[in-house]
């Protein structure tokens, strides 16, 4: 189980896919529209123009969400977080782990 | 003109109405004679009619382009190619008049008047041409003596035109010669360029066949092949040249618009349905990812080694773990510790995919069923005890597996309900229990392999490898065998149900023992591993089971030594006091405190240290104490947790304060057999301890 924190970020990175999601969604509504409107469609103006505003919405709170995830990252590299990359993380305490297991078993044992 | 003149002319010479240049005659002497009968003299005035004109022209320049037939009496020709100087006083003479008279208008009067003549009176027309019949009639005279050559001999004809041409040129007026040599030469450069105009005239005709034939052998081959040439037939494919007229209407400008504003409606539309699918696609992919981070989020913890790899079935990039004891110090190869989390999206759950170099695995991942994936395996211990009258073996205990979360449970439920849990582990998406299983099973068979690696040099001491998973050790009034098992055997069951043993305990302390010392064991690598000065002398020997042998057997040999002292020395001497001892050797702390370590090398050391006493070959003292005869010290001890090493000191307290060293007794022997033993002890005893009394 990983901390809170690390929870909480994997959240936000989530409703940010998912906000990229939308600005593709948002991207397929203003080119429909705007389709419509090429096609002699008047009255889909207001609409097209709703899209494109919540496209251009979308876009800043992806942008500036992203910003702040970087800004966590960079705060945290070192500290909370390791590059999986460069560090050769060792599982050093398996052996104790076991050991303390067997002292466990070896209690239960002899009660 | 006199008559004769005129009948020289006939004889002689023909006089042409048309420039024969204008006309091609065929070269023979029948149509020559006809014109010379059909010519009149009043084809001569014409004559003199164009010569007059030509003689204006003159003025300008000789005419190039003369005509070169030699048989032909063309008088045109020889006035036209006239220099002026030579044409002027030749007028002169005709005309008879001054040349402070000779105009442009008296000439064109003349030759009015002379065409007027013509008509009225041939006589005149013959007069005034016979001054030029004079100098003509040279001429003439040549070529009709060419003509009459050519006609008799065509053979002859050059040389004869040569010599004959020649002549005149000296007799007569030398402006004759350029004319006449120059109507031979051109006859051979026109007729060569006329030749070659044919061949051009020819090779366009053909030329434009071949492309007809070529385009008609798009439609009609066989047509086409009827006129089209082997060369084009061989180089160019037939068919390979075609032509159609497209008509093309003239298309309205808002036809144009119209279908461009169309292509550009489409293609919104279609931009449209894709953005839409991207967007479907991606939908499904995050969903897969976010449950996959959830899932590592909520199962990963911080002391899992985590690492990038390359899926190799999916060929997908996914993170794996490392379940393995490779870290922590063990030196196992066969079986490396990693597992793939991969997001099963059939199942909708995480999965964890060992991976491992067996032929095992492969065929695991084949088959999808999920008890196929993991074999668990462990260890059993088995503790048979000899019967004597029988010289056989009876179970007297088998060690149960037992993890963990069975302690820990053990507390509330029954046995029973944690074993179905545990075969549910890898049914469920438990990661931390797959993950912990992993590293029991990879935990279980490490030690086999190490245990059957050191075994393999017990053989003399009764430990035999009996096959690939079972070990068998055998002392002299019981026999341990530790085998490893799978969870799906079905004896396992069977045995489970059985009633509990007497050496039960002792099976699984048995086991446990093992474990424990396999641990360190990974220590000691460890430590190996990061200090260089440490000598690998201890960390490369393997002390699973010498340790437990050795206690075992130094059991044994203790017991036996104790029988030998009560039988030897007990005995004999009432007043006798046995103590024992229990000898702990640490050889570690010497080096220990020699070398300046790291901490955390220290605290593996300190940590390696508590189970010094578990690893070190047990040694025993016995110190037997009489108040006359003296101390006698037996230690037992394995140095190798075999074979038992037994050194007797003696000594003699009764002369212990004398000075004369002579008087002293003192012992100090090692003995490997106890049939010595015996013999020695029982020596002492009867020489010095008992000889007083």
């Amino acid at each position: 189980m990983q901390s809170p924190y690390v929870q909480e970020r994997l959240q936000a990175l989530e409703v940010v896919d998912l906000k990229l999601c939308s600005i593709l969604q948002e991207a397929s509504q203003v080119v429909s529209t705007f389709s419509e409107i090429k096609k002699g469609n008047q009255q889909m103006k207001p609409q097209f123009n709703r899209h494109v505003s919540q496209l251009y919405t979308d876009l800043e709170f992806v942008s500036k969400e992203l910003r702040q995830e970087i800004k966590y990252l960079d705060e945290n590299m070192g500290k909370r977080l390791l590059p999986i990359n460069n560090v050769n993380k060792k599982g050093i305490h398996q052996d104790d782990d076991k050991l303390k297991e067997q002292i466990e078993i070896m209690e239960h044992v002899l009660e | 003109m006199d008559p004769t003149s005129g009948e020289w002319d006939v004889d002689q010479g023909i006089n042409l109405a048309l420039d024969p240049n204008l006309i091609t005659l065929p070269l023979d002497g029948k149509i020559h004679s006809h014109e010379n009968i059909t010519s009149t003299e009043s084809e001569s005035v014409e004559n003199e009619v164009k010569k007059e004109d030509e003689e204006e022209e003159g003025t300008k320049s000789t005419i190039s382009s003369q005509p070169t037939r030699s048989l032909i009496n063309n008088p045109y020709e020889i006035y036209g190619q006239m220099p002026l100087t030579h044409l002027i006083p030749l007028i002169l003479q005709q005309r008879k008049i001054p040349f402070s008279q000779l105009s442009e208008e008296t000439i064109l009067n003349s030759m009015n008047e002379n065409v007027e003549e013509n008509n009225v009176d041939i006589e005149e027309d013959m007069n005034s041409i016979d001054p030029l019949n004079l100098p003509l009639g040279v001429v003439n005279e040549d070529v009709e003596m060419e003509d009459v050559s050519n006609e008799s001999n065509n053979n002859n004809n050059n040389n004869n035109n040569g010599t004959i041409l020649s002549e005149p040129v000296v007799k007569n007026e030398t402006d004759e010669l350029p004319a006449n040599t120059l109507r031979l030469s051109h006859f051979n450069k026109i007729r060569s360029e006329m030749v070659e105009q044919t061949n051009i005239a020819l090779n366009e005709a053909s030329l434009a066949l071949e492309t007809v034939s070529l385009l008609l052998s798009a439609t009609r081959e066989n047509n086409a092949k009827a006129s089209i040439s082997p060369f084009l037939k061989r180089s160019v494919p037939l068919k390979s040249l075609n032509s159609d007229s497209v008509p093309r209407d003239p298309r309205d400008i808002n036809d144009d618009l119209l279908f461009s504003v169309g292509w550009k409606l489409k293609c919104l539309d279609d931009s449209k349905t894709k953005l839409k699918d991207a967007l479907d696609r991606l939908k499904f992919d995050l969903t897969k990812e976010h449950t996959y981070w959830r899932k590592i989020g909520k199962y990963i913890s911080n002391n899992d080694v985590l690492f990038k790899m390359r899926d190799k079935s999916t060929g997908l990039r996914t993170l794996a773990v490392k379940y393995g004891f490779e870290d922590s110090g063990s030196n196992y190869r066969h079986d490396r510790g990693v597992a793939i989390l991969r997001n099963n999206m059939e199942r909708n759950m995480l999965e964890l995919v060992p991976l491992t170099s067996g032929n095992k695995n492969k065929n695991n991942n084949n088959g999808s069923g999920n008890e196929n994936k993991f074999i668990e395996t462990f260890l059993r211990v088995r503790i048979y005890i000899k019967i004597e009258s029988e010289d056989d073996f009876i179970l007297s205990g088998e060690s149960s597996p037992i993890s963990l979360n069975e302690v820990k449970n053990n507390i509330n439920n029954d046995n029973s309900n944690n074993n179905d849990d545990e075969e549910d582990v890898f049914a469920h998406e438990d990661i931390r229990g797959q993950i912990q299983k992993l590293k029991d099973i990879i935990f279980e068979k490490e030690l086999l392999h190490q245990l059957k690696k050191e075994c393999s040099l017990l053989i003399s001491y009764g430990v035999k490898i009996e096959n690939e998973n079972k070990i068998i050790i055998e002392l002299p009034n019981e026999k341990f065998e530790i085998e490893l098992l799978y969870r799906d055997d079905i004896n396992l069951s069977n045995h489970e149900q059985d009633a509990p043993k007497i050496n039960d305990k002792r099976a699984n302390l048995f086991l446990i023992m093992l474990r424990m010392l396999l641990t360190i064991h990974f220590k000691k690598n460890l430590k190996n591993r990061y200090t260089i000065i440490e000598s690998r002398r201890n960390g490369g020997e393997i002390l699973l089971v010498r340790p437990i042998l050795s206690k075992l057997r130094h059991q044994n040999y203790k017991s036996l030594l104790k029988k030998i002292i009560k039988d030897n020395v007990l005995d004999f001497i009432p007043d006798a006091k046995l103590k024992e001892t229990a000898l702990l050797n640490r050889h570690h702390d010497s080096e220990l405190s020699s070398i300046l370590v790291d901490r955390h090398i220290s605290r593996l050391d300190k940590e390696i240290a508590v189970f010094d006493k578990l690893i070190n070959p047990p040694s025993s003292e016995f110190t037997i104490t009489s108040e006359s005869g003296g101390i006698l010290k037996i230690i037992l001890s394995l140095p190798n947790y075999c074979t038992a090493k037994i050194n007797i000191q003696y000594e003699n307290l009764k002369f212990a304060n004398d000075k004369d060293d002579n008087q002293r007794i003192n012992f100090n022997s090692e003995f490997s057999e106890f049939k010595e033993v015996e013999e020695f002890l029982h020596f002492i005893v009867s020489e010095f301890m008992t000889s007083k009394s």
